[in-house]
């Protein structure tokens, strides 16, 4: 997980494509391994949302 | 034409839009360790969640595209509206012509909550609140708000509900519909927008963010404070909005709106003032909040990581309050957005820590989220305790000493824990490294006694409720009991098992809210309290004597409780206290430390014998004794 490319600041790199410069019209025809992984990791994250849900007593009474 | 309230310049960094054909040469969304160490300790200001939020728009971008590949095989899918080509061929001419529109649009929270709640439907083939066509239909919705808020002339076909035609971000045309699920059809031409069926018609009004015929708007709220400025949708319409399933949409009236309006604007300054850093990056990280009503004593928010941006609150009873709770949330939202992008924990649903923000046993996962969430809150308190120069805020003081003492104390289970992985440690240990120092801050020592009281109230609470002795140590010692043994047989109960999940009995937590009733009003408490103690939920007149210092009349009353219901925990509990306030150790202990152990022995005896030991004496018996 960590990365320490040349040139770039170590840090955390995910499982997530940078889409920022990939137009619409170009989203819709990606299909290579590394597009597919990416997709497939978002589906899989979206199988248990984090809720952090729902409060109860005390002033100051929410959850987590 | 149309004056949309909603488009706003992208909060991401411009980047050239390219037409790549093959994702083998793109980036993958990282982030510094510089930044994960400035958002673990709560610091970082806007340009960190920025990056948070731009590696969001890639992570919905991903999930439409996987959605619209799923239903694309299975045209049915999409029931009576156009399929997903004309609603991706809409979100691409506003990309071409306003970008900053489908940005809009992909940084609506609920954007990404239709998204994740639509590819869990998908995955288990299964139906939602509403047929499936209405889920994945709502795309065209989407795609119809983007091309509005982009002024382009289109014509397309948009779910309805009960009547109701949302268009994200922007309102809620009223139609007349026979049926819950039914259709509206969408036309834009030259600025003007027309919704409609075959029964009713409406034309979106100049301001949208205002109600008019047929169209309710979604208000949004501008604070200022100084150059710092917060803006937020007031959003009670949007399907998506809630936390595990489509609701209906809830209209807010006039009043409603100018109460929130007040609050925040009241709040918002009492961030900028006392945490400007959090301040500096607040705006970047939540645009839109869901009102819920009021609740006397029972103020709650929510947040969901899939809406990054969002959080439902409902309405707090001030200012100082709502402030607070924003603050709690940003965290979560923050947090949210890391967690997209790593692990800090393995999966580990078991509920197994003690809190002191919640009643019930809790996983890992909500464990960091709420030591992370209550750090901005005591930091929100800490702040607001230390601020001017006059008599310090009561409230605030014991607030903050609460908060940092209660999370310090879950933190230090947390950080030692296996499952958390080696960048959840780091991010563990950078809150630690900010919060540790608080705890030496000194306090008024006439707080000290109160929030010891709030602490021991709710952990034994806990105890009593979810946690089950030993059914060994249980016979043992009701047996030694009836034997009339002078002591017990030395009795280690330190030792706990895992709790359950399920409360033995139900909880209240009137007694702390009495004690935070008397920290607030110091000019005449028990005046006051004595007014009020009653429409306190689950408070007793026990309580009101504990609270009022009256401790041989709380303890007698807590017995007279327990003569009604031998099993009620707050009873039990409530003598705990009174009786540690009089100094009565041995049978206070019993009671603070190990609640279940004494009900529970208390219930064999009865159960044996058809006699009730006084519940005291058996507490001090084991109190004594046992450790």
């Amino acid at each position: 997980m960590d990365s320490f490319s040349a040139g770039m600041e170590p840090g955390l790199q995910s499982e997530l494509i940078d889409l920022g410069a990939v137009s619409m019209t170009a989203l819709r025809e990606l299909d290579d391994t590394m597009f597919r992984q990416a997709l497939q990791h978002v589906m899989r994250q979206t199988a248990h949302p984090r809720v952090i849900a729902s409060g109860g007593g005390g002033s100051t009474g929410r959850v987590d | 034409m149309l004056v949309l309230p909603c488009i706003v310049p992208s909060k991401r960094v411009p980047v050239p839009i390219e037409d790549h054909t093959a994702s083998d040469g793109f980036a993958l969304h990282r982030l510094s360790w510089a930044d994960f160490d400035h958002l673990a300790r709560g610091e970082g200001g806007a340009g960190v969640v920025l990056r948070l939020r731009h590696a969001e728009r890639s992570r919905r971008l991903l999930l439409l595209r996987a959605l619209v590949e799923e239903t694309t095989k299975i045209p049915e899918l999409f029931g009576p509206l156009p399929s997903s080509d004309a609603a991706w061929e809409l979100l691409a001419r506003v990309q071409e012509t306003v970008p900053s529109a489908l940005d809009l649009i992909f940084a609506h929270p609920y954007t990404g909550a239709w998204a994740g709640y639509t590819a869990r439907l998908l995955r288990n083939r299964i139906t939602g609140v509403c047929p499936m066509w209405m889920h994945v239909g709502h795309l065209h919705a989407l795609a119809a708000s983007a091309a509005i808020h982009a002024g382009l002339d289109f014509h397309t076909h948009i779910p309805l509900w009960n009547g109701g035609a949302m268009l994200p971000t922007l309102g809620l045309a009223q139609l007349a519909a026979s049926s819950p699920w039914s259709v509206a059809e969408v036309r834009s031409e030259r600025g003007q927008v027309e919704i409609g069926n075959d029964a009713a018609s409406v034309q979106l009004p100049p301001a949208l963010a205002v109600d008019a015929p047929g169209w309710w708007g979604i208000p949004r709220l501008t604070m200022r404070a100084g150059e710092h400025v917060l803006l937020v949708r007031l959003d009670s319409l949007d399907p998506y909005r809630g936390l595990y399933e489509p609701v209906l949409p809830q209209r807010l009236s006039p009043t409603e709106v100018d109460a929130w309006r007040a609050l925040l604007d009241e709040a918002w300054h009492l961030i900028v003032r006392h945490l400007p850093d959090i301040a500096d990056a607040l705006p970047a990280g939540l645009d839109s909040l869901v009102p819920r009503p009021a609740v006397p004593f029972r103020m709650t928010s929510v947040s969901t990581g899939e809406a990054f941006g969002s959080a439902i609150i409902s309405r707090p009873p001030d200012a100082a309050s709502l402030a607070a709770t924003l603050v709690h949330e940003f965290h979560h939202i923050r947090l949210g957005g890391l967690l997209h992008l790593t692990r800090l924990h393995e999966e580990d649903p078991r509920e197994r820590f003690y809190t002191p923000w919640r009643d019930d046993p809790r996983p890992l996962g909500g464990v960091l989220q709420g030591v992370y969430a209550f750090f901005g809150v005591t930091a929100f308190w800490r702040a607001l305790a230390h601020a001017g120069t006059g008599a310090p805020d009561r409230r605030a003081v014991f607030e903050f000493a609460y908060w940092r003492e209660q999370t310090w104390r879950v933190l230090r289970v947390l950080r030692d824990d296996p499952v958390l992985t080696p960048a959840g440690r780091r991010f563990v240990d950078d809150i630690a490294e900010r919060l540790g120092p608080w705890q030496d801050e000194p306090v008024p020592t006439d707080l000290s006694d109160l929030l010891a009281a709030v602490a021991a109230d709710h952990y034994a609470g806990w105890r009593i409720s979810y946690l089950r002795p030993d059914p060994g140590t249980v016979a043992d010692l009701a047996d030694a009991w009836l034997a009339g043994d002078a002591r017990p047989t030395a009795t280690h109960l330190g030792n706990d098992r895992a709790p359950t999940p399920v409360p033995d009995g139900s909880w209240s937590s009137a007694r702390a809210e009495l004690i935070r009733l008397s920290v607030a009003d110091t000019s005449n408490s028990r005046n006051v309290l004595s007014r009020i103690w009653p429409s306190v939920p689950g408070a007793t007149a026990s309580d009101f004597a504990y609270v009022t210092g009256r401790l041989t009349d709380a303890a007698r009353g807590y017995r007279a409780e327990l003569a009604v219901d031998a099993d009620h925990p707050a009873a039990w509990v409530g003598l705990g206290l009174a009786l540690s306030g009089l100094g009565v150790t041995p049978a206070a202990g019993a009671l603070l430390h190990y609640p279940e152990v004494v009900r529970a022995v208390h219930r064999r005896i009865r159960a044996r014998t058809q006699t009730t030991p006084a519940p005291e004496d058996l507490a001090a018996w084991i109190g004594r004794f046992a450790y």
